[in-house]
């Protein structure tokens, strides 16, 4: 499974999203992506990608988009 | 079935305001008309669940139903995960200061909070709503209570509202979060971050409650072990 695929699976599993909505997805742009889901969301990732990330990385994860950009940092480059 | 005179409300909301409460194996044979003061302009009567019988009752005397409350109650939090553990590295609780209250009164009359019964009756206005809170967290404060300020890196972002109810056992009455200068995530923290505060004081057992209206609430409250303790279905009228 590419980083890009398994990227994708985890919001796909944790919001229950379909693949075409992820592009899109943004912190509270659904019921699903609330506080509690965001903490959840950065749980899987970090131990999807076994990386541990700084506090601020966790605060500005606020789209799918921009999770991308921020996992590059941790050496997770996600294709398009 | 108890009947009580807000009268708080009188400040808050302007109104005479009474509340009814039923409990289980009360009769559903009352005429709300006959038992109430001539004054009553709102009127808030809760139920408990499955009491069909006065829930249909009070649909005959014209009442609406607007939300069901649930009384939960925790004895110990579980340990915090590694992330969340993490977060609150930078976060500190403080007793609010003066100039703490003034921003979270501006914040709760800019519209804080949106998910009460209050904020969410279009015969009701923000200021009224607001004007509840701040009443309800100056009667707290006055009466055991403690109103704490959530500081993430210097800034003040949220606040909690606790009581001691006596005898180890404390109430968390209401949490908020300011997200345009929170951190994303920090909301599911801040109920975590009022139990542990009340539990550090010697509480053996906190009591908290919820609306079916507020989502954020009860998402936060099924990631924690709690314990349901009642649950009331409530029916409003406004008599004006």
């Amino acid at each position: 499974m590419t980083n890009s695929e398994k990227y994708a699976q985890c919001f796909l599993e944790m919001f229950e999203v379909v693949s075409d909505d992820l592009k899109a997805l943004e912190y509270q742009s659904i019921q699903a992506w609330d506080s509690v889901g965001h903490m959840n969301l950065m749980g899987v990732i970090e131990e999807e990608f076994e990386i541990e990330m700084d506090i601020d990385d966790i605060t500005d994860f606020s789209s799918f988009i921009k999770g991308k950009e921020i996992l590059a940092r941790y050496g997770v480059i996600i294709e398009a | 079935m108890k009947i009580q005179h807000a009268h708080w409300e009188r400040r808050n909301l302007g109104l005479n305001v009474y509340e009814i409460v039923f409990e289980h194996g009360d009769t559903d044979q009352f005429d709300v008309d006959s038992i109430l003061p001539q004054d009553a302009e709102y009127i808030c009567v809760k139920v408990p669940t499955a009491a069909v019988p006065v829930m249909k009752r009070l649909h005959q005397f014209g009442f609406q139903f607007i939300e069901t409350q649930s009384q939960m109650s925790i004895s110990h939090l579980p340990p915090y995960t590694s992330l969340q553990s993490r977060i609150l590295k930078s976060v500190v609780t403080r007793a609010s200061t003066k100039d703490d209250v003034a921003e979270i009164y501006s914040r709760i009359e800019g519209g804080l909070f949106t998910a009460d019964r209050v904020s969410l009756d279009d015969e009701f206005t923000s200021e009224q709503a607001a004007s509840r809170y701040k009443g309800w967290i100056d009667d707290t404060v006055s009466s055991d209570g403690s109103l704490q300020s959530i500081i993430f890196k210097s800034e003040l972002v949220g606040f909690f509202l606790i009581q001691d109810l006596g005898n180890g056992l404390y109430a968390s009455l209401l949490a908020g979060v300011f997200s345009d200068v929170a951190p994303l995530g920090i909301g599911s923290l801040i109920n975590h971050l009022g139990y542990q505060h009340c539990f550090d004081l010697g509480a053996k057992e906190v009591l908290t409650a919820f609306s079916s209206n507020n989502w954020n609430a009860a998402a936060i409250h099924a990631s924690l072990p709690l314990k349901l303790v009642k649950q009331y279905h409530v029916y409003i009228k406004h008599m004006r």
